[in-house]
Formats: C-alpha cells, sequence, structure tokens
C-alpha cells in the first residue's frame, strides 16, 4: 500500500516567516489529523502535500511518486478540499454534484451513473 | 473618520501601489498616441503640435482611451473594502454613508486628476523626443496647457470617475466599471462615426458624447489652418452645454449611489432571469439511505479520452459561463449595431442605397474598426476572467489540486474563448444575412461569409486572444494586464501614426485583403498568409509562455517554477515557434525587403525632396512634345503579367533645337530597352530617383521628331509589405497611366515632372527644400503653355490577353482576333486625346446603346448588370444636351467601363472612356427615399468632363478645378433638369447643399483661387446655380459655349478660371455684375433670417402676410477677417402652404438689416422663408423657414 514518507521538509516564506523546519514524518495507509496551534506550519504542509507549493528543502514521497517533482501523478489520486475556499455565486452544492460533471471529468471520471450512485450515497 | 482622513488615506495607498506607476507610464503612451494623430495635419496643413486646440484635443482623447485607468481607480476606490473582504469591519465603525462614499469617490477623482497632469508635462515635452519635427511646435505657452486641463481635463476625469465609480457601487462588480468605461468610449465613437458621420446630427453628437470630443471637433472642422494654430478653446456655446449637461448628469448618478448605496452585507436581488430556485428550498425529495456513508472507490483513468473530455469540459462549461455573462450583451450589441447601420455603411455616392452584396459587407466588417475596438476589449476582459477565473470563485485549490494538467486548462479555456469568438462572428453573419433580407437582396454567398468572417477576421481574432491570455497570465495582475493587452491592439491600430510601418514589426499584421465581385481575393490572400503565419509563430511562443507562468498553487517564485516546466515539450514546442518566426520571418523580409524595395512614408518624401534638389533645375528645359503613344500590351492574366512594348513619338516645338531627351521612369516598375531612332547617348541614369537623359548624337531641330522605344514589365516579384499590386489581375485587369496627377506613372514621363514634388509645405521644410504654393499661383502666365502630362496625343494600342476576356483601350476598335489561343485586341484613336489611358481586361459583358454617330458601350462584370441601362441612358442624355449647349463630341465612342472595386471607390473620365468602380456600380437609386437618381447625375458628371477637362484642358494653376469640376456637375445638373424634370433637380440640389451642414472651414481664397472639394464640387456648382437664376439659363450657357469654342482645343494656352470669369461677365447684365462679383471674386456668405411671419384674413378666403425679414452680407477678407457689407440684391421669398408646396415664390429686393415685406395669397398659410432653397450660400440654414402666426 502507498505510505506517506515525509523526509527532512523546510519551507520559509520570502517575507522571512519560517513555516517548516526539517519535517520528517511517516504516515501509514490510514485516516489522520493534523493537530497543531496557529502559525505551526499545517497549512503549508498540507499544501505541500496537495501540490500547490513546493518545500525549499526535502522530500515527499507518496507510495513510489515524487509529491515534489511529479505533481500530475499525485493529483491523479489526490483528493482535496481546502480550509478557505468558495464558488460560483451560481452554483449550489447539489448542481455542482448531480449535472455537473465538470468535476468528475476533472477528477479523470468519466461515467456519469457512477456518480449517481455515489451522490444516492449520500443520500442528496 | 473624517472624509479628510479617509481621502488622505486612500489617495496615498492609490499613489504608491505600483498600478500606479503603469498606469503613469500608460497615460505618457496615450498622449503621445494622441498627439501623434495629429502628425498628418501638422505634415499637409502645418498645424502646430502644441496650438491650444491640438492640446485641448489630446487631453480629450487621452481621457477617453484613459477609461482604463479611470475604470481602474474607480473600480478599486469602489470594491477595495469587498475585494479585502474588510466591509463588516468598515461598515460597523461609526462613519457615516456620506463620509465613507465621498473619501472614497473623491481619492479616485484626485488620484485620476493627478495622473492626469501627466497629459500636459508629455505634451509640452513631446517637442525634444526624437524624431519629432521642431518645425511641428510654435512657441511655447503654458497658459495654454493649464487651459486644457481645467476646461477638458479636469470635467473629463470628474464625469467618467463618477459615473464608473457610481455603476461599480451600484453593482459591487469592478469588473462593470470598464464595461462601462467601454460603453462610453463607444458611444463617442458612435457619435462621430454615425451620428455626426452618417446622419449627419452633429448638433446631437456634441450633446451625447460626454467628453466633449465632438464639439471639439465640430470646432476643429470649422477652423482654417490659422485658425486652428491660434485660437483657443473656449468654454462656450455646445462646449459649455455639453460640460453642464454630464457634470448635471454625473452629480444625478453620485446621488443615486448615496441614495441606494447601504453600508450592510450585499445581498444580490434575484432577477427575474436567474431561473432556479433559491437554495434553501432544495431539502425536498431525499432518499436514499441517511446518515450511512460508504465510500466506493471509483478509480481515475487517465487516457488520452481523458485529456479530450477535460479539454472539452473547460472549453463548454468557460464558454458557458462568457456567453451567459453580462459583457456577453455586446454581441448582440454588435449584430442589432450593424444590422441598423449597414444600409449607411454601403451606401455609394452620396447617400444612395447599396446593394448588399456579400463581398461588400463582409469585407466592410472585417475593416469595421468600431467593432473592432470592442471586440479587442471583450477578448481582453474575457482572457482576464478566464485566467482568474477559480482565483475569483476562491475554488483555484480544488481546481489546482485536480489531476488537470496546466497546459490541458489553458487549452481548455482558449477553446473557450474561441468558440466565444466564433458565436460572435456567427452574430455578425447573421446581421449582414438579416440585411440582405431586408433588402430584398437573395444573393447570399454563404461560402463567402465562411471564407471573411471565419478564415480571415477569426483568425485575427485568435491570435489577439492567445496574446491577451499570456499577457493576462505573465503580468497576473487583472486590470494591468487588461490595459496592457488594450494598448496592445492600439499598437496594432496606431503604429503606422508613429512611424512604424513594417508589418512584422505590428502584432497580429498584414497587408491588407482585398475582395471584389470581379477579381475575387486575387493575389491578396499569400501574402496575408505568410505574415499571419509568422504571427502565428509568435503566437504559439506567448502560448507557450502562458503555459510556462500559468498560475498553480501558492508558489511566488514564478520565474522558477517556469524555468522547472521548461523541460522537454515546452522546448521543443519553442523550438517550433522561433523556427516558424526566423524561417517565415525570414522568408517574408526576403519578399517585403530584398525582391521588392522597401518603402515608407518619411523614405518616398525624402526621395521625393533629393529628385527636385537633384533635377529640378531641369524643370523648364525645353524637351520635345510626345505627339503620338503606340502600346503593344501582353497580359498574362493568370500569372497577374503584363509585358508592355511601347514606342513614343516626340516633336520638337520650341523653336530652338532640342539636344537631351530626360525622362522620368517609376521606380519599382522596371523600364528598359530604351532607344532612340537615331543615336544616342545615356548620360544620366539614376535607378535610385528614376531619372534618366539621354543625349542625342544630332541634336533635334525645331519641328523635326524622334522615335523614342521602350519596354515596361508589370510583373509582380513576391510580395511587398503592401501586399501584391492588383492592377494586372487574373480577371479584372485595371491599368491606369495618369500623367496629370502626382507621382510617378508606370509608362515614362518625358521631361522632369513637378508632379513628382513634394508640394506640401510641411514636407517641404522637414526635407529643407525651398518654401512654395502647392498650386502655381493664378497670376503665373507661363503655366498655361505647359503641356507636361496634358499632352495632346494620337494613342494606338494592341492589347492581348485570354481568349474569354475582352480588352479595352481608348480609342475606335480596329480590328480584334485571336491568335494561339489569346484574344488581341487593335485601338486607335479617332481624333487626338489628352495624355493618359486607362487599359482594363476582364470576362465582360456589354451593355450598348447609340446617340447619333457614337457608340455607347456599358462593360460591366455580368452579375453587375443593374445600372448598365442607367449608365447607357444618362450618357446618350448627356451628350444630347452637351454637344447641343457646348459643342461637338470628338469622338466615336463613348465607353463606361467597370473595374475590380480594388481600383477604388470612383468614377473618373479619361478621353471616350468613363472608368467605374465595382463599389459604385452597386448602387441603387430605386429605393433611393429621396427620390433622386444620384448615379445617373455622377455618369452625366463625368460625360461633361469629356468637355471640362479633356477639351477645356485647366492649366494647372489655382482654381484649375472650378473649370473641370464646377462646370461638370453645372453641365451635368442641367442634364438632370431636362431628363427628370425641376422637382427633381431641386432635389438633387438640396441633397449636395448638405454639404454645408457638417462643420466647414470658413473659404481662404474665393472661387476664382479655390482647389478644396468643397469649393470646387459644391460651392463653384451653387455659383453657377445662383448665376443661372439670376441672368438665366441662355447667357449661362452662350458664355460656357464660347468658353469651349475659345479654348476647346486641349492644346496651350490653356484655360483658367480667369478665362471662365471673363465669358460670364460678358454675358452678366450691369445689375448682376455684383453679384457674379460676390460668387467668384469675393468670399460672400448670405445670412438671412425669417424673424416672423403674421398672417391675417384679407376676405374671400385670402390671407395678408407681412414677413419680417433680416438680412445681411458678409465678406470674408484677407486674414479670414469677416465683414458685413451693404446687402442690395433681389433675393427669393416665398410663402407655403401645409404640405409645403409655394403659395407665393417671387424676388424681392433685400437690404441689410431688418425689414417688412408684405404680400397676399390665396390660402391660409403655414409657413414663409427667404431663400428657402438656399440658393445663396448660408451658413446657418435652420432660420430661413419660419411657421407663420396666423390670427
Amino acid at each position: 500500500m502507498r505510505n506517506l514518507h515525509i523526509r527532512n521538509l523546510s519551507k520559509t516564506y520570502p517575507n522571512g516567516v519560517r513555516a517548516l523546519h526539517n519535517v520528517s514524518l511517516n504516515i501509514p495507509v490510514g485516516m489522520f489529523g493534523l493537530l497543531g496551534p496557529n502559525g505551526a506550519g499545517k497549512s503549508t504542509l498540507m499544501r505541500i502535500l496537495a501540490t500547490l507549493q513546493d518545500p525549499d528543502e526535502g522530500k515527499v514521497d507518496l507510495g513510489g511518486i515524487d509529491v515534489v517533482r511529479q505533481k500530475d501523478e499525485v493529483r491523479k489520486t489526490l483528493g482535496y478540499l481546502p480550509q478557505d475556499f468558495g464558488f460560483y455565486r451560481d452554483a449550489t452544492a447539489k448542481r455542482l454534484l448531480e449535472q455537473d460533471v465538470y468535476f468528475c471529468v476533472m477528477a479523470g471520471r468519466g461515467q456519469r451513473g457512477a456518480n449517481r450512485q455515489q451522490l444516492a450515497a449520500v443520500g442528496s | 473618520m473624517r472624509l479628510w482622513e479617509i481621502f488622505r488615506y486612500d489617495l496615498g495607498t492609490q499613489l504608491r501601489r505600483y498600478p500606479t506607476l503603469i498606469y503613469a507610464a500608460g497615460l505618457v503612451g496615450m498622449t503621445l498616441l494622441a498627439v501623434s494623430s495629429f502628425f498628418d495635419d501638422a505634415r499637409r496643413d502645418g498645424v502646430l503640435l502644441n496650438a491650444p486646440v491640438v492640446t485641448a484635443a489630446s487631453m480629450i482623447i487621452v481621457t477617453m482611451v484613459g477609461l482604463l485607468v479611470t475604470a481602474a481607480l474607480a473600480g478599486e476606490a469602489a470594491t477595495r473594502d469587498l475585494q479585502a473582504r474588510m466591509e463588516p469591519l468598515l461598515y460597523t465603525t461609526p462613519v457615516s454613508k456620506a463620509t465613507y462614499l465621498g473619501g472614497r469617490f473623491l481619492s479616485a477623482f484626485a488620484a485620476g486628476a493627478l495622473l492626469l497632469l501627466i497629459v500636459p508635462l508629455t505634451l509640452a515635452a513631446s517637442r525634444f523626443f526624437p524624431g519629432v519635427e521642431p518645425a511641428f511646435f510654435g512657441p511655447f505657452r503654458p497658459g495654454s496647457y493649464l487651459h486644457a486641463y481645467l476646461i477638458v481635463g479636469l470635467p473629463n476625469a470628474f464625469i467618467t470617475t463618477a459615473l464608473l465609480f457610481s455603476l461599480v457601487v451600484l453593482t459591487r462588480k469592478a469588473m462593470l466599471g470598464y464595461l462601462g468605461g467601454a460603453a462610453l468610449f463607444m458611444n463617442s465613437l458612435i457619435q462621430d462615426e454615425i451620428v455626426a458621420g452618417l446622419l449627419g446630427r452633429w448638433d446631437l453628437a456634441k450633446l451625447f458624447d460626454p467628453f466633449g470630443f465632438m464639439a471639439t471637433r465640430a470646432l476643429w472642422r470649422s477652423w482654417t489652418t490659422s485658425q486652428r494654430n491660434t485660437l483657443p478653446l473656449e468654454l462656450e456655446g455646445a462646449l459649455l452645454t455639453n460640460r453642464l449637461l454630464w457634470i448635471g448628469v454625473s452629480l444625478v448618478a453620485l446621488l443615486l449611489v448615496y441614495a441606494r448605496f447601504r453600508m450592510a452585507h450585499y445581498a444580490p436581488a434575484r432577477r427575474w432571469w436567474q431561473r432556479r430556485a433559491p437554495v434553501g428550498h432544495q431539502s425536498h425529495g431525499s432518499h436514499g439511505s441517511q446518515g450511512t456513508y460508504t465510500p466506493s472507490r471509483v478509480r481515475g483513468t487517465f487516457d488520452r479520452g481523458t485529456r479530450v473530455r477535460q479539454v472539452l469540459a473547460i472549453a463548454l462549461r468557460s464558454y458557458r459561463e462568457m456567453i451567459t455573462s453580462r459583457a456577453a450583451l455586446i454581441l448582440p450589441g454588435i449584430g442589432l449595431l450593424l444590422f441598423k447601420i449597414t444600409p449607411e455603411l454601403i451606401e455609394v455616392a452620396l447617400g444612395t442605397p447599396g446593394r448588399p452584396a456579400t463581398g461588400r459587407l463582409a469585407l466592410l466588417y472585417i475593416k469595421f474598426s468600431t467593432i473592432g475596438i470592442f471586440v479587442g476589449a471583450l477578448i481582453a476582459f474575457f482572457a482576464g476572467q478566464l485566467v482568474w477565473r477559480e482565483r475569483d470563485a476562491r475554488e483555484n485549490d480544488i481546481a489546482d489540486a485536480a489531476p488537470v494538467p496546466d497546459a490541458l486548462s489553458l487549452a481548455g479555456k482558449f477553446a473557450g474563448l474561441a468558440m466565444v469568438l466564433v458565436t460572435l462572428q456567427a452574430v455578425v453573419m447573421a446581421a449582414g444575412i438579416a440585411t440582405q433580407i431586408s433588402q430584398d437582396y437573395n444573393d447570399f454567398e454563404p461560402l463567402l461569409y465562411l471564407r471573411v468572417l471565419f478564415g480571415l477576421q477569426l483568425a485575427d481574432y485568435l491570435l489577439f486572444a492567445a496574446l491577451a491570455m499570456a499577457v493576462h497570465v505573465v503580468v497576473n495582475q487583472k486590470y494591468v494586464a487588461m490595459a496592457i493587452a488594450m494598448l496592445a491592439w492600439l499598437w496594432g491600430d496606431y503604429a503606422g501614426e508613429l512611424g512604424i510601418e513594417h508589418n512584422l514589426l505590428i502584432f497580429g499584421s498584414a497587408p491588407a485583403v482585398t475582395y471584389s465581385d470581379i477579381s475575387g481575393f486575387g493575389a491578396s490572400i499569400g501574402p496575408w498568409l505568410w505574415f499571419k503565419l509568422y504571427w502565428g509563430g509568435w503566437a504559439l511562443l506567448f502560448a507557450l509562455l502562458a503555459r510556462l507562468f500559468w498560475v498553480r498553487g501558492h508558489e511566488a517564485r514564478r520565474i522558477a517554477v517556469a524555468w522547472r516546466r521548461f523541460t522537454r515539450v515546452p522546448a521543443v514546442v519553442a523550438a517550433v515557434a522561433v523556427g516558424i518566426i526566423v524561417i517565415v520571418g525570414g522568408f517574408v523580409f526576403y519578399n517585403t525587403n530584398v525582391l521588392n524595395e522597401y518603402t515608407t512614408d518619411a523614405g518616398i518624401a525624402r526621395r521625393s525632396a533629393e529628385y527636385e534638389r537633384r533635377y529640378g533645375r531641369y524643370a523648364d528645359l525645353a524637351q520635345p512634345v510626345l505627339a503620338a503613344t503606340k502600346l503593344h500590351v501582353e497580359l498574362q492574366p493568370a500569372q497577374r503579367r503584363a509585358d508592355v512594348r511601347g514606342t513614343y513619338r516626340l516633336e520638337n516645338r520650341s523653336g530652338r533645337p532640342i539636344d537631351t531627351v530626360h525622362l522620368v521612369l517609376h521606380r519599382t516598375i522596371p523600364t528598359t530597352g530604351v532607344t532612340f531612332d537615331r543615336p544616342a547617348r545615356a548620360t544620366v541614369i539614376d535607378r535610385e530617383l528614376g531619372y534618366r537623359i539621354y543625349t542625342l548624337g544630332t541634336p533635334l531641330a525645331p519641328g523635326d521628331s524622334v522615335r523614342l522605344d521602350f519596354a515596361v514589365g508589370l510583373t509582380p516579384r513576391g510580395f511587398t509589405n503592401r501586399g501584391i499590386s492588383a492592377a494586372v489581375a487574373e480577371n479584372g485587369t485595371f491599368l491606369e497611366n495618369r500623367p496629370d496627377g502626382g507621382g510617378r506613372t508606370w509608362l515614362p514621363a518625358v521631361g522632369y515632372r513637378r508632379g513628382v514634388e513634394l508640394d506640401n509645405a510641411f514636407d517641404r521644410r522637414a526635407q529643407g527644400l525651398p518654401l512654395r504654393p502647392a498650386m502655381h499661383t493664378l497670376e503665373d502666365t507661363a503655366r498655361r503653355n505647359e503641356t507636361t502630362g496634358i499632352e495632346r496625343v494620337d494613342l494606338e494600342t494592341i492589347i492581348g490577353t485570354d481568349a474569354d476576356q475582352i480588352a479595352v483601350a481608348p480609342g475606335a476598335l480596329r480590328r480584334s482576333w485571336t491568335e494561339r489561343g489569346r484574344r488581341y485586341f487593335h485601338y486607335a484613336t479617332d481624333a487626338p486625346i489628352r495624355n493618359g489611358l486607362a487599359i482594363l481586361s476582364a470576362r465582360y459583358a456589354v451593355h450598348r446603346a447609340r446617340w447619333q454617330e457614337v457608340d455607347i458601350e456599358v462593360l460591366h462584370h455580368p452579375k453587375h448588370a443593374w445600372n448598365a441601362e442607367r449608365f447607357a441612358r444618362a450618357a446618350r442624355a448627356s451628350l444630347d444636351s452637351y454637344s447641343r449647349e457646348l459643342g461637338p463630341y470628338p469622338y466615336r465612342q463613348l465607353r463606361l467601363i467597370e473595374f475590380p472595386s480594388t481600383g477604388g471607390n470612383r468614377m473618373t473620365a479619361h478621353p471616350g472612356t468613363i472608368v467605374w468602380s465595382e463599389a459604385f456600380g452597386f448602387a441603387q437609386p430605386e429605393t433611393d427615399w429621396r427620390k433622386i437618381d444620384f448615379p445617373f447625375a455622377v455618369v452625366a458628371h463625368e460625360v461633361a468632363h469629356q468637355w471640362w477637362g479633356n477639351q477645356v484642358v485647366p492649366a494647372r494653376v489655382e482654381g484649375a478645378p472650378l473649370v473641370s469640376e464646377s462646370l461638370s456637375w453645372y453641365s451635368a445638373m442641367m442634364v438632370v433638369e431636362e431628363t427628370f424634370g425641376r422637382e427633381h433637380f431641386d432635389r438633387v440640389m438640396g441633397v449636395m447643399r448638405e454639404s454645408y451642414l457638417t462643420p466647414n472651414a470658413t473659404p481662404e481664397v474665393p472661387l476664382l483661387r479655390a482647389n478644396d472639394w468643397l469649393a470646387v464640387y459644391r460651392t463653384g456648382a451653387l455659383a453657377m446655380h445662383a448665376l443661372r437664376e439670376a441672368i438665366g439659363e441662355e447667357r449661362v450657357n452662350t458664355a460656357l459655349h464660347r468658353l469651349v469654342a475659345e479654348l476647346g482645343s486641349g492644346r496651350p494656352p490653356f484655360a483658367t478660371s480667369l478665362d471662365l470669369y471673363r465669358q460670364l461677365r460678358a454675358v452678366t447684365p450691369a445689375e448682376a455684375q455684383p453679384l457674379l462679383k460676390d460668387l467668384f471674386e469675393e468670399i460672400t456668405f448670405w445670412d438671412l433670417r425669417m424673424k416672423s411671419v403674421r398672417a391675417e384674413r384679407a376676405g374671400g378666403g385670402a390671407y395678408r402676410v407681412t414677413l419680417d425679414v433680416e438680412a445681411y452680407k458678409v465678406r470674408v477678407g484677407s486674414g479670414g477677417r469677416e465683414q458685413r457689407v451693404p446687402l442690395d440684391d433681389t433675393i427669393e421669398v416665398a410663402v407655403f402652404d401645409k404640405r409645403d408646396a409655394p403659395l407665393y415664390l417671387r424676388k424681392h429686393p433685400i437690404r441689410s438689416g431688418l425689414q417688412s415685406i408684405t404680400v397676399t395669397v390665396p390660402q391660409a398659410p403655414a409657413s414663409a422663408g427667404i431663400d428657402p432653397d438656399f440658393k445663396l450660400l448660408d451658413r446657418k440654414r435652420d432660420d430661413n423657414v419660419k411657421d407663420a402666426e396666423v390670427r
């Protein structure tokens, strides 16, 4: 299975804030949470894992995929919901999921039937 | 917080932001652009670039183009808190609404006003810029800059900031500021081109354009050069009204904002078109198991199909979002606008309706720059929306983490934009077809529409779309990028003004594509394609830049990211793009600059100056005179090739032996094989300036003649920066040689030609040449004997062409035969003609008619039979009238030949031959609501040139066109009256008088010295008719008949306006002599006004009408000074009934000042007027007629 190996990850922002300093973690398959006070570097770490930011140093490996360099490969398996996001004004959750194959197509899943089943499962 | 603190804080913040610097730079650029639009006026007329009105007009133009900046400032001020999501914090502080809005608005206005100071600074500095002619500037007057800033700069900044700020505050969308700015700009263009330009409603245009642009333009047009250089723009009249109106509108808008604005959370009202049910209603219909959710894993597949689906999905979604956005309303807007104004745009001569042929419409649409600017803005705007879509919705993290490669997002968005543009073109095409249907025109030619709109024009749009998207991605600042993209678009339109002419330097540009029903696209597509391919290479490079700099995630080091992305595939793409640019660009350059000579306007001027400096001393050298020309022309239409062998017979008429022959040759069309029939030696061969001098072995004795043989090859080599000459075409060859005009001719000219010299003062000064008037003065009697270019010649022409074409040259057709699959025509003139000719060859249909011994032939494109019969009828009526009134017609044939629209939109008279543009032939006077047949009148005018211009040849001095053009119009109008009757005549004259409705400069010279269009085509003809009204038609015709009899030989001495004047004076009775003088020798205006019209019953149904008339006569003296002179003329007075039919019409003696006239009419009068038909020149026409008060 895919384990997530984080090795010596460091990230300093241009304004001098050091968000991560030499972080190493081994995360096996499962459901995990990341806890910490404000400014602990949670978001930075999550964004690096979600391919949205590059570390200054260190490596991230997800089951053999280099998260920093093979971003497109990571994204194929990634599900990411950021802490802060918006939506187009005329969009509703139901419409987004139900009528819109857009996100499914974006995620590489083209079949409408499968999406319907998922919707039924969440009970909309 | 106080208003002042908010204001100071906001202004400080704004001025410290880095986009402000970019705006400042942009304003410098716009100012230079604005002032450069006056270069032509400076060069041509000597308008000073620092004249007060130029300063003010430049300021106005900058405030118009600068709407981009104003929109950014106003939008930023109005949405700053929303953008920063600070509004909950601010709205809960104890700041009052007035303080909050006032501070925001005033800071935006102040920032705009401060930035606008750049305009006068740049204008003041522009005289020091490299390449700017110091002669273009007068003395430095700092006051005029301040003046312009105060009366147009500041008010415009206030008006635009207020309107755009209001719009953005009310809608809370910064982008609407840009759309509002675009709408304001478009409004002004529409006022200029349509309301004033097409409809002639200057009064409305001056009011409705919020910038004072049209008010200034009207003044500009009504001023002479010296007035333009001295008069300041005063805050009075239309400009004052305009300022007050728009400042009022702006204040109302601000008040509205104050009333409507709530310092509360903004929840947009649901509009009727937002059909979806509100969010809260969606809980119904829940089914399935609740609470337990077991995600089943659906694994993504990432094959080629997925990629295609992803691009399609992004494209479709982008398309749907754009096409349903408010900005897309511009699409139906463009469609409606085109549908409404196309009939105006395709009018032919003087507002005659034109047939909406597909080729005309499509070409018109792609050249319609007013629409173009808006499409450019739309593309720049949508490109920004696309690039920023996810970030604006704060959905970027989700989208960026999705497994979609960058290139696919980019490609999908670009495809979406392309689909919008395809939709736009479909709308344009629909507008065109709707126009055709509404005019019962049913030859739709859909393929032609497709090729022009979806081939040529869409390619342009897509190139710009690629650029705009790349700019948005790389700049990564929405508003700045939009401004840059728009400046790039304007660069395409204005680079030429700044002296950048090479199409390799102006993004997306290429030589213009031409289309004509006769010649099709001709050779214009090839060069176009090469240039566009070259720009396609650049577009690919831009796309690659966009791909490399595509913003994904939160990485701030963009260059490092871009560099990392520069892997193998991008490198290959870059190599391909650079390869295209270098190879295609090199090929294009080889064609434009190596195979052909690359010429710029400046280069042409330099060479003309050098020509004059080096050879001007030969101007008065005795030269043999051209007496006969023989041409053998072999046309190879399919290869666009013409090989001409020619022979001249040159006679020595000077009375002294002549030992040198000077030839002026075309510079780029090669002349070879120049030989004389006696020993001669070339002593000067100047290829650079196209000048040769041959020294004859034995001098040519007086009365003796010499034969000159030569060959000319009109074969295009590759293409130039301006494309390929359309003169020799596969179908529709049109070779004109006009040695009487300016510039060089493709046939050799004998003797130094003044026509090649620079003739306007500023070009001459810039080139260091002594100043001279553009025309020789009327008193320069030597010119009456100068024959160069207007010699009397016998012409014999043999033309070979394709077997299915008819070739035409002047003269009688002697013989026609077929030889080796080619058709030959042999023409010879049956009487000497004025030098100059037109050779045409096409697959013509011929409409034949006859008048006495003269064959009338109308040769036209088979599909264009529409007007053939009309033209023939006009020709016959004209020959009939002129040969009776003026003198015999010298030839046995009169041909009216159609040429492709590539040759221009005109009708031109050559001896025995009248050539008319296909564009002119689209005229459709049957549907003219004014009930006039103007094309008939134009043909009559051209036939009249067979007398005025070809028999009575004017000497090349001031007033020459009075003899050729004014008299031709006078004679043509007589034919109109004979053929259609007095009412039709009056209607045509009425339409011709409409030229005076647009603001015009006061004439600087009287008619006898006039050369400008309005004076000779309109005022001259009106003066002739005013004279005819006063002394009667017979007397005028006697004078004209005598003029033809006296000077109609076409040989020197040539005629001047003084000869005409002398003949007119001889037939004018003593009492009308003052009028004659007023009309021709002086510049005179009549200022006639009907003050009041009172009617009383006089018994028996009759009415006694008392007319109060105020009348003055104004004379324009030297320097444009106007002065009232005593009026003592007999002037028409008329009383009209309800249907505008005259109840009374008689001439009355009228004096200066107020006077009363009492007349009795048999019925109730409705109105009365003095000179109601404007037979005298009256600059204010709306006060000549007044409604009657009946008591």
